[in-house]
């Protein structure tokens, strides 16, 4: 039977990457992507159809292509570079109207697949060390992507119970390093910056850009369905982080927080929205245990996954010294 | 001139260790941290700092060592007291000097709160008093767990109320042990009482730091306001490790019987209790011991 793809969020990040690697993959014969604007460069054998912000067109879509695989990627993670109004849009209303539209009787879709983050946790001072997928929150959520994704993931949840044929995939993941990804974090790393809470020097976990399309194809090869998280077993401190990557500390005060990453957000240096603010602060630990218990083996550590990122990040570096010199020569 | 000299020189290693101890805090590259944030130089360094105050200040003798085992997870718990309590410090330390194992010591959240603190204190082996971390350090990793079911309630006791033990939580620690199948092991505790007492407490409002109560103590008195909020009386503490006590508890079981566990709450509360009163009859001053 030929298999059919849908793909949110197409020209996103993680979007345009799933889509291409469907294609590579040669498994399905159709691969639909949905976005409110085109993709950068067109991906050669992904259909683009355009949508608005909520999917509200997506049931016709769904039943007329009669696509059987559903990739979720497009939830906004960062109330940084989003509006409240369409953050809640994209990842409440978008994922409910999607989920409508593979609800219904005329659907074929058999395996859903979400990107989902570790933001849903939140990040608090009353924490355990490592969040198991069903451990809960200890705060309420303080900010806007944090809510929409509890939200959003309720609605994952309620479908789930409604439609058990159907192999549902809910990914969390930590932060995400690369040196393509769209990441506050990961960007601010690149330009060599590194936000810091003064006086503290949280735990992280991160996982390398390259894992989580890996992951994906993992859940999507066999009849897996459930939540889980994404996380090698290691935890390391933020301050070894930024020193192998050679950024520079990037002061917070631990009081006036919003102010000072205001401030430090007109001046153009970093984006430092307030849930990576608490993260920063307190880190957050999340138990992969779940997903290796099925079999998956990690790409990388989280030590390595930042070693591998801290490599990348110094070869720019290295990179941009000569050309100053240049300019510096020939003014 | 020898003692002086030796001093001198006990005194610049002093020195050097505290600013062995800022530059950790300030950077952790070269450190070991592991996934609880504590990192083993760092110990090292703040065992270096508290064994001259541990050996020569409070003159810490211990009973029943013995009981705590060598491998394998054990809960350990103990009586809280103190201002700022020198217990949870000394089990530590002695433990980790005489046994050569590594302890973690449950504390108020709280301690994650306070800037340059919150590291400090995780890299010294302090762990959120969280049930699924302390699920977690004795299930999965098998180590030493203090715990201090009284909680902040017991140091913030006044000097009245001394060695009368606060209630034990709703006896989470023992839900924990169950759980985790290891050995809770009573510890008492005295003279940590008497190194700090508490006179008044004045409430205080909402502030950054969350404490409910400014506790005024007689080092205040005696010392002013800077030097007695963290220079000790020199008493002598003596800590006495009860037989561990292994629980009829079925490990991994998502729930256990209230009345079970508030039964074997209060069985190890009356074990520290007695074991308390029986020191303080044979103690013959404070200070000596």
């Amino acid at each position: 039977m030929p298999k059919k793809a849908l793909v949110t969020g197409l020209a996103s990040f993680w979007g345009a990457k799933a889509a291409q690697h469907l294609v590579d993959s040669g498994e399905f014969d159709v691969i639909v992507g949905v976005d409110t604007r085109a993709p950068h460069e067109p991906i050669d054998g992904v259909d683009f159809i355009v949508s608005d912000q909520s999917y509200s067109s997506l049931a016709r879509l769904v039943k007329k292509s009669g696509v059987d695989t559903i990739i979720h990627s497009f939830l906004v993670l960062s109330t940084a570079s989003t509006p409240s109004r369409s953050l809640h849009e994209i990842n409440v209303i978008g994922t409910m109207n999607l989920l409508a539209a593979a609800g219904q009787s005329a659907s074929k879709v058999t395996k859903i697949v979400v990107k989902s983050s570790s933001l849903i946790y939140g990040s608090n001072f009353r924490d355990p060390a490592f969040f198991t997928e069903t451990t809960a929150r200890s705060s309420k959520p303080k900010t806007e992507v944090e809510s929409s994704l509890i939200e959003a993931e309720s609605y994952i949840q309620e479908f789930a119970e409604d439609n058990p044929y159907v192999d549902l995939c809910v990914l969390r993941f930590p932060n995400v390093l690369g040196p393509t990804i769209e990441s506050d974090l990961s960007q601010a790393l690149i330009k060599g910056v590194a936000p810091v809470v003064i006086g503290f020097d949280p735990l992280l976990q991160f996982v390398h850009e390259d894992e989580v399309l890996r992951v994906i194809d993992f859940v999507m090869s066999d009849s897996i369905s459930g939540v889980f998280n994404v996380a090698a077993e290691d935890r390391i401190p933020w301050s070894r982080v930024y020193a192998k990557a050679k950024a520079t500390p990037l002061l917070i005060p631990p009081f006036f927080t919003t102010q000072a990453t205001a401030f430090y957000r007109a001046l153009g240096v970093a984006k430092v929205p307030s849930e990576l603010v608490d993260l920063l602060t307190y880190g957050r630990g999340i138990d992969g245990q779940k997903l290796r218990e099925l079999g998956y083996k990690h790409l990388y550590t989280t030590e390595e996954a930042v070693d591998k990122f801290a490599e990348y990040a110094s070869s720019l570096k290295s990179r941009a010294v000569p050309r100053q010199t240049v300019s510096i020569a020939n003014p | 001139m020898r003692p002086a000299l030796a001093e001198v020189e006990s005194l610049q290693t002093t020195q050097a260790n505290i600013t062995k101890l800022t530059s950790l805090i300030a950077s952790s590259t070269d450190t070991t941290v592991d996934q609880w944030g504590r990192s083993e130089e760092f110990r090292e360094v703040v065992r270096k700092l508290f064994d001259p105050i541990y050996r020569y200040w409070f003159r810490v003798e211990w009973d029943g060592l013995e009981n705590i085992p060598m491998e394998g997870p054990a809960l350990l718990v103990s009586n809280h007291s103190g201002a700022l309590p020198p217990d949870a410090l000394s089990i530590m330390h002695g433990i980790e000097t005489e046994l050569n194992r590594p302890v973690y010591g449950l504390a108020d959240n709280l301690f994650k709160t306070i800037p340059g603190l919150s590291i400090a204190w995780a890299r010294a082996g302090g762990v959120s008093a969280n049930p699924d971390n302390a699920y977690r350090l004795l299930k999965d990793e098998g180590q030493l767990v203090l715990s201090f079911p009284e909680g902040i309630r017991g140091p913030l006791k006044t000097f009245d109320e001394r060695y009368s033990l606060r209630r034990f939580g709703r006896g989470g620690f023992v839900e924990t042990a169950m759980k985790s199948g290891a050995p809770i092991v009573p510890i008492a505790v005295i003279g940590a009482e008497e190194s700090m007492p508490v006179i008044a407490k004045i409430p205080i409002p909402k502030n950054p730091l969350g404490m409910p109560y400014l506790p005024i103590t007689y080092n205040h008195l005696a010392m002013g306001p800077i030097f007695g909020s963290f220079v000790w009386f020199p008493t002598k503490i003596r800590i006495r490790v009860l037989k561990p006590v292994y629980l009829k508890a079925k490990p991994s079981g998502s729930r256990y019987p209230r009345s079970q566990i508030m039964e074997e709450s209060t069985k190890i509360e009356a074990m520290i209790r007695s074991a308390i009163s029986e020191m303080l009859r044979n103690r013959r001053n404070v200070i000596l011991g």
